[in-house]
This record gives structure tokens, sequence and C-alpha cells, in this order.
């Protein structure tokens, strides 16, 4: 794995992207709000349903599972960027050295 | 449209004023601050609306409580993504106050929010209760209310203008002001608004409570901590 900018980075914009993305689906809550004041959709009743209810319910659903995949996915690539050898540019991976971790827990 | 709106003004700033970290690390501070804010704005918007969660809760529609669309409140938001921002910076290391940047673009998709807010009318739960000033807004009902939605754009347009005069300011020192004068508003403002109160105010204004006392305490322990570190300096 190479350190590269842009792949330091992906996993961040694709979480932020996500989250925004289910904040935004329970936002849409406002504009059927919004519609059913002009008497459109949405009944009186608790948990009413309205028109923008559907697409509001897929976008947080599914940016929901992709906000649960991406940051799965950014703690793994953190957790094996961590055990990389310092230095970071060789192609290969390398076995970690024993006798270095044991060096920095001063033992 | 708040959102949108809110990440162009932060772009748009970021080319200005340039950034104190680097585009990495500003990426690290984004997805931790929004993350935050949808758990921060979820918990404390379900717990606003706690005998809806309790009807749910009976009738065995928690589900449907869960997946409905809104139930999420600012300060739930603003709170969040303050921890958790606080909590990825001392896991990644970053020590740079990285705030500042974020609190024009807040006030922005506040204000515009807001509007939504306003345009809802009585079914999004952010109105104010009846008065019989000139300016009271009737939300369809007959009543005349407080527009406390316009009470806040207008407060956020203030410290809009405050945070963007150009003075030399500590890191950080934009975002707490901003941070410290929006909980403090709403513990005031939130007076206006008919909400169960739970020993004379509401969850959000206890929570506002909550937010300015920590930001307190921090700056009391950042101020002592720094007047400690000056110390032996001075004696040399």
């Amino acid at each position: 794995m190479t350190n590269t900018p842009e792949k330091r980075f992906f996993f961040p914009k694709l979480v932020a992207v996500m989250a925004v993305g289910v904040l935004m689906g329970a936002g849409l809550c406002g504009l059927d709000f919004a519609l059913a004041a002009h008497g459109i959709g949405k009944s009186t009743e608790e948990f009413g349903v309205g028109p923008l209810d559907g697409v509001s319910l897929a976008v947080m659903a599914l940016s929901a599972l992709g906000l649960l995949f991406s940051l799965a996915a950014w703690v793994l690539a953190t957790i094996f960027k961590s055990r990389e050898p310092a230095g970071g540019n060789n192609e290969l991976p390398q076995v970690p050295d024993d006798r270095d971790q044991t060096k920095h827990d001063g033992r | 449209m708040a959102y949108a709106a809110g990440y162009a003004v932060f772009r748009w700033q970021r080319g200005q004023q340039g950034d104190v970290v680097d585009e990495p690390q500003r990426w690290t501070v984004l997805a931790a601050a929004a993350v935050g804010a949808l758990v921060g704005s979820r918990i404390l918007g379900l717990a606003e609306q706690w005998p809806t969660v309790m009807e749910a809760w009976r009738s065995g529609r928690v589900w449907a409580l869960l997946l409905s669309p809104g139930g999420k409140t600012i300060v739930g938001g603003l709170l969040g993504g303050w921890l958790g921002v606080e909590i990825v910076k001392k896991l990644s290391g970053i020590k740079r106050r990285t705030g500042d940047l974020f609190v024009l673009p807040l006030c922005v998709g506040i204000a515009v929010g807001r509007v939504g807010c306003l345009v809802a009318g009585l079914a999004d739960d952010t109105y104010g209760k009846p008065t019989a000033l000139p300016w009271a807004v009737d939300l369809g009902d007959g009543i005349g209310r407080h527009p406390v939605q316009v009470y806040e754009i207008l407060f956020l347009v203030l410290i809009g203008i405050l945070v963007s005069i150009k003075v030399k300011l500590p890191e950080g020192a934009r975002f707490r002001f901003f941070l410290g004068s929006y909980l403090a508003w709403r513990v005031v403002i939130d007076f206006l608004k008919p909400q169960p109160l739970i020993g004379g105010m509401n969850l959000i204004q206890w929570s506002c409570l909550a937010g300015i006392l920590v930001l307190i305490s921090d700056e009391l322990r950042l101020f002592f901590g720094d007047k400690q570190k000056t110390k032996p300096d001075s004696r040399r």
C-alpha cells in the first residue's frame, strides 16, 4: 500500500459525504412539511407518510449503509497503515521486526 | 440547500484565507465533524421528542421512529461534531485548532436551515410561543407567534459579521466565540418555544448549558496551562 496523498484522504472524504447524505435524507422532512403546509401529501397523524418520505428513507438507508462500510474500511486502512514499516515507500509488504518493537516498548 | 450553502462558503473562505492544516488532515476533521454531528443531532433530537419515543416504544414502532426523517437538532449536531473532532484530533495527533474555518459556513448553513424551519411551519416543532407583538407570524393555526426562526437568522447574521472582522485573534478563538454565543443564545431563545420542560428548561437548553460549562472549563484549563508553561521562561 502506498501513501499517496489521494489515498490518505480518500476514506475521510467518503465518510464525510456519507454522513452528510444521512443528515440530508433526514432533513428532507422539512420539504415534506413545507409541501404539507400547502395541502400536498403528509397526513396529520404521527408517522404520517408524505410524498418525499420514500426518497428520504432511501437516501437515509443507502448513505447509512455506505457510512458504515466506509467507516469500517477507514479504520481497517488506518490499522494496516500503522503496521507498515516506517518510510512507507516500498511497494512490497515487509515483515514487522519484533526487535524494533521491543526497543520502542523500552523493555 | 443549507449544507450546500455552508460547504460553498467553507470552500470560498478556505481559498481566501488558507488553512492551518493540510488537505488530508482537513478531510479527517471534516469527516469527524460530520459523523459526530450526525450522531449528536439524532441522539438529542430523539431525546427531545421523548414522549413520541415512549409512544413508539409502547406501540412497537421503534424502527419507524429511528428511520423516520426529522428528529435532529442543531445543538446536538454542534456538540456532537465538536466532540467528534476533538476525539479524532487526539487520535490522529492533530495539534492545531481547526474550528475557525467552520464558523462562517455554520452561520450560513444554520440560517438557510432556519428559513426551511419557518416555511415548514407548525409541523417542524421549532415555532415560537403566542404573542401579540406586531411582527407575530401566523403559521396556519390562526395564532400569532414569535418568529423565533427569524430572530435566529438575525442573530446569526450578527455573529457572521462579528467573526468576519479582520482582527488578529488566537487560533480557535473565533470558533469558541461562535459556539459559546450560539449555545447561550439557544438557552435564552428557547424560553420563547413551547417545549416540554424538565426543571424549568427544555432538554436543548440543558444541553447548551452543559456545552457552555465544558467550553468554560476547557478555556480555564488552557489559560492556566499556558500560564504555568510561561512561568519558567519568565525566570530566565
